[in-house]
């Protein structure tokens, strides 16, 4: 992989690694710092990251560097609350998205991965630093929580 | 009437902060300024202690490989203190995970099916959990086509941390019959009783159910069964069998569901207990 499709790989997965840096660490200002340190540190690394882990290798360290920002912070709680979309396209599925939003942290990244358009299964999986089967289980025990708290029958 | 949905990425993602408009941009610039900072590595000699510490490495690799449990010292060692933790006979999702984990770290891994019967309850039990987990080892799905040894270890483990109330599977003594041979004495005492040619050995006529039971003593009695066999035809000529056989071989009882037939076990049949 040249570095132009490098980059352009990267760029296509901004959005997706600002929207998870965000929904760790609750700051707009954070999580562009994870993105861009991210950025940082896998092209330092490119020559030994193949080609086809490049999506998984970035989510990985935009995870780590979203671990570290939370220490860095002395646990000083975020003071910023992130608003869900103002119009999402899915209206009439609010009530399961802000349920969405109110799961725990692993349970939600798990979803959250697991459903982005730029990462398999597999990717997901390597990305959270847990065996696949994890992640399986995690996506269901979040279903489930769903279903529960909306009343609503919500299926994978 | 329940409202229904479909989990999509789109809906996901609707539950993700928003991008601030300008975040697409300032992702480009950095993106961009990135060669920028290139640095150059440093050239690493392969010294001695390179070389030393690459084959202490894979010397640490191989006995890691070495170290791998089998099936049944997971179940005992790392899975039962899992099972132990709450008196409940289900596993919560969160112990789920964690057996799955420890699976997943002994390079074991439950096929689709089994997977998604432990993840589709909210809860899955113990037992059920735990005897799936040990098919990895033993190959066959139900218990009554394990080994009467195979029983056995699974038996005992299970009794050992309460989860089925008798551990009637002891191994069988050294000088026991045989599984094989105790199929071999059904299958003669059939031939010669019925005066057919059924053959319990040809594996695409006949599927072999067996529960072996051993009293604690050991105390051998003739006219105590040792052997339940089911005789199980996977074709409309065959009849279907149900024989039970002493310690010596000889056969005590048989029922015969003459062909064609339908294939029902007894209740219990392929449980540990």
């Amino acid at each position: 992989m040249d570095d132009t499709q490098w980059q352009e790989t990267a760029l296509s997965m901004a959005s997706s690694m600002y929207k998870v840096a965000a929904g760790v660490l609750h700051a707009q200002a954070d999580a562009q710092d994870a993105v861009q340190q991210t950025y940082l540190r896998v092209w330092e690394r490119r020559g030994r990251i193949q080609p086809e882990k490049l999506k998984s290798y970035l989510m990985r360290t935009l995870m780590n560097e979203c671990r570290n920002i939370q220490r860095h912070r002395a646990r000083v709680t975020p003071t910023e609350s992130l608003p869900l979309a103002v119009a999402p396209e899915n209206e009439s599925a609010r009530p399961v998205i802000e349920a969405i939003a109110d799961l725990p942290e692993h349970l939600r990244l798990a979803l959250w991965l697991r459903y982005l358009e730029d990462l398999s299964e597999k990717e997901a999986a390597a990305a959270l630093g847990i065996p696949i089967t994890t992640l399986r289980s995690r996506v269901h025990r979040a279903r489930n929580i769903l279903k529960k708290k909306t009343g609503w029958e919500v299926t994978l | 009437m329940k409202k229904a949905l479909r989990l999509t990425g789109s809906i996901v993602r609707d539950s993700m902060p928003p991008v601030p408009e300008p975040f697409h941009d300032q992702a480009e610039r950095m993106l961009a300024r990135l060669p920028a900072k290139e640095v150059v590595p440093m050239k690493k000699k392969l010294s001695i202690g390179l070389v030393l510490a690459v084959a202490l490495c894979l010397i640490a690799v191989g006995a890691l490989a070495a170290a791998l449990l089998s099936v049944p010292d997971v179940v005992e060692q790392e899975l039962i203190p899992i099972a132990k933790e709450s008196a409940s006979d289900y596993f919560t999702p969160e112990e789920v995970e964690r057996v799955l984990d420890i699976l997943e770290q002994n390079g074991l891994r439950l096929d689709q099916t089994a997977l998604e019967n432990i993840l589709k309850e909210d809860n899955a039990s113990k037992y059920a959990v735990l005897m799936k987990v040990f098919t990895l080892e033993f190959g066959k799905t139900t218990a009554a086509e394990w080994s009467p040894e195979q029983r056995a270890v699974a038996s005992r483990i299970l009794f050992d941390a309460g989860l089925i109330e008798k551990n009637r599977h002891l191994p069988p003594p050294e000088d026991a019959l045989t599984l094989r041979q105790a199929v071999q004495s059904a299958n003669d005492y059939v031939k010669e009783t019925y005066k057919t040619q059924e053959d319990f050995f040809d594996e695409s006529r006949y599927v072999v159910w067996n529960n072996y039971y051993r009293k604690p003593d050991g105390e051998a009695s003739p006219d105590r069964t040792e052997w339940w066999l089911w005789f199980h035809p996977l074709t409309e000529e065959d009849n279907a069998y149900t024989m039970e056989l002493n310690a010596q071989g000889d056969v005590l009882s048989c029922e015969v569901q003459y062909a064609p037939c339908r294939w029902s076990p007894p209740d219990g049949a392929s449980s540990a207990e």
